[in-house]
């Protein structure tokens, strides 16, 4: 076993110079799995003979090929369990797709297979990605390899706790308003939310289609962005995918104007979240940013958006688990027995408020009240952001208004919408933005992680990575 | 927002609440409706939404992929199948 949880490249180094195998790696990956998973609960289900084959193989494979293997070779990396893997269960963690076993691959996992990744198993999440604590799984709840009395975020707690934990090197999720973001900040991770359209939608079960990006999780901002250049890029199959040079070129910079909302900061945020987040712009400011106080008043109205946008598409993209095709089906008399059986069994509470939610704002006589509305704020958010980044390079918050939450803390719906203040802005304008751990809160004798948020121009993750190695993976040695 | 109203809307999505469930609604949707209808301060003019990107992503019509394997998985995926069909109650109703 390696003294240290690895990051990607510190993985290869060891492989490449010999004194360690993908063999071993996944041996320790499911040793760890076995000692530590029955408490933290990140694994709805461990694919351990497959991994065990394709950690022989590649431990061959580097033999012969040696710095020429692909990027990701017998790395071992976790999947949430909303990304479809052909032959696995893929079931959201909805009772509605409990026994769905995919028909085909989505093409992210086709590219990481082809770059040589071991899939360890599928990560646990909030039913159909809606949540920000996993609480809402129909199966269990994770928790924070940190403090397990606390949530590890969601929707993507159970992929953040998998990496937080030690069991993979890095792990892959979704994020429809902060669902890796906000996990990542949870459990000192770095976590990336790319550009809308950078990265291929196709096999991922869609929550909110104009807003949901796959991204990966991880321990350094460079393994982000070499899992993000695996998958990102042109597909056929998600029509929605852009061109690189779709968007102006967002140079990389000696050194950045950073933009900073404080105005937005002013409720509800934790003081401990807001000192570790000054602390770190006065870093920034000494390596030779310029930070600046800016205003955005509409990304600060961006929740009241996000809630009638996302709960729409919601209501429209669940439509199609009906019983009749695929996952649960509850008999009945008649089709709409069928239908009404089905949907009140399959679908958890948060699920169902949501779908309720969305065919409101979309229905005759409040079309026009709320979603057109709301999409109209969106256009407004995407103009007041492209204005802004007229002035500044980035912009800076944090990446969640607390430190994670005790399990069961929150039990009105309103309150833990909230904890997606800072994320959800980045999802309506299509932005990329990355979460990058900014220093630990110290809470009950526990010491929590908390992050903080960079936010580029539409396809600025090469800005958003550069910032981020030299904020972060410089500083911490990695 | 009326229980009838949560009734009404329970039908439309196709879910059987229980009494319960729609007790709760009743207090939890307007809660979160009279948040966001913040939209409706903000965007007072809304007579141009901008549409974003928009390009041509039709492919030609031609069928690229039906490997019988893939056939069957699919229908295999299904509640109820009768040979290459999948099994549904009855759709239309003629009296």
């Amino acid at each position: 076993m390696l003294t240290k949880y690895p990051t990607i490249s510190a993985l290869r180094n060891a492989y490449l110079s010999g004194n360690y195998t993908p063999i071993q790696a996944v041996a320790d990956a499911f040793a760890i799995i076995d000692e530590k998973d029955k408490e933290i609960q990140a694994f709805l289900e461990l694919y351990r003979e497959e991994a065990k084959h394709e950690a022989v193989l590649a431990t061959e494979r580097l033999k012969k090929e040696g710095d020429n293997a692909p990027a990701l070779l017998g790395v071992p990396i976790a999947i949430k369990n909303n990304i479809l893997i052909k032959g696995k269960k893929t079931t959201a963690s909805s009772k509605m797709l409990e026994n769905y076993v995919a028909t085909y691959d989505a093409t992210i996992i086709e590219r990481l297979r082809e770059a040589g990744a071991i899939f360890i198993g599928a990560t646990n999440m909030d039913e159909f990605a809606m949540g920000s604590s996993t609480e809402n799984s129909a199966f269990m709840t994770t928790k924070n390899p940190y403090d397990t009395k606390r949530v590890p975020g969601g929707s993507s707690g159970g992929s953040a706790a998998s990496v937080a934990m030690g069991a993979v090197t890095a792990s892959i999720g979704t994020d429809t308003g902060g669902s890796i973001r906000q996990p990542a900040s949870y459990c000192g991770l770095v976590g990336l939310k790319p550009t809308y359209g950078a990265v291929s939608r196709n096999g991922l079960i869609a929550m909110g289609s104009s807003l949901d990006q796959a991204g990966p999780l991880t321990r350094s901002v460079l393994d982000a962005e070499i899992i993000h250049c695996v998958m990102a890029g042109l597909d056929p199959k998600d029509a929605t995918t852009i061109a690189p040079d779709t968007y102006p070129d967002v140079p990389v910079k000696q050194s950045y104007t950073i933009g900073v909302p404080r105005s937005f900061f002013e409720q509800g945020i934790d003081t401990s979240v807001m000192k570790v987040f000054d602390e770190q712009l006065e870093k920034l400011a000494k390596a030779g940013h310029k930070i600046e106080d800016i205003e955005l008043p509409l990304f600060e109205q961006g929740l009241a958006a996000y809630y009638i946008v996302m709960p729409a598409e919601v209501s429209s993209n669940l439509a199609r688990f009906d019983g009749m095709r695929y996952g649960l089906s509850e008999d009945g008399d008649t089709l709409r027995e069928v239908y009404g059986k089905t949907r009140a069994t399959g679908f958890g509470a948060e699920v169902k408020r949501r779908i309720l939610l969305g065919a409101y704002v979309l229905s005759s006589g409040y079309y026009d009240a709320y979603y057109r509305k709301a999409e109209a704020v969106r256009s407004m958010m995407r103009k007041e952001l492209t204005d802004m980044f007229q002035k500044v390079d980035l912009v800076l918050t944090p990446s969640a208004p607390t430190p994670a939450f005790v399990v069961g803390e929150f039990s009105d719906p309103l309150s833990v919408y909230k904890q997606d203040i800072f994320t959800v802005p980045v999802n309506l304008t299509g932005v990329p933005a990355i979460s990058v751990p900014a220093d630990h809160v110290e809470v009950e004798g526990k010491a929590l992680p908390v992050g903080m948020q960079f936010i580029a121009p539409h396809q600025g993750e090469s800005r958003l990575f550069d910032i981020g190695i030299r904020a972060h993976d410089k500083i911490q040695g990695l | 927002m009326k229980r009838q109203d949560i009734i009404e809307l329970a039908e439309l999505v196709r879910i059987d609440f229980t009494d319960d469930e729609i007790a709760r609604l009743e207090k939890e949707i307007p809660s979160v409706l009279q948040y966001v209808s913040a939209v409706q301060k903000i965007a007072t003019d809304v007579t141009e939404v901008d549409p974003g990107l928009r390009r041509n992503v039709l492919r030609s019509d031609e069928v690229v992929s039906t490997k019988p394997e893939d056939v069957e998985a699919l229908l295999d995926s299904a509640p109820v199948r009768e040979g290459r069909y999948i099994k549904v109650k009855k759709v239309l109703n003629v009296d």
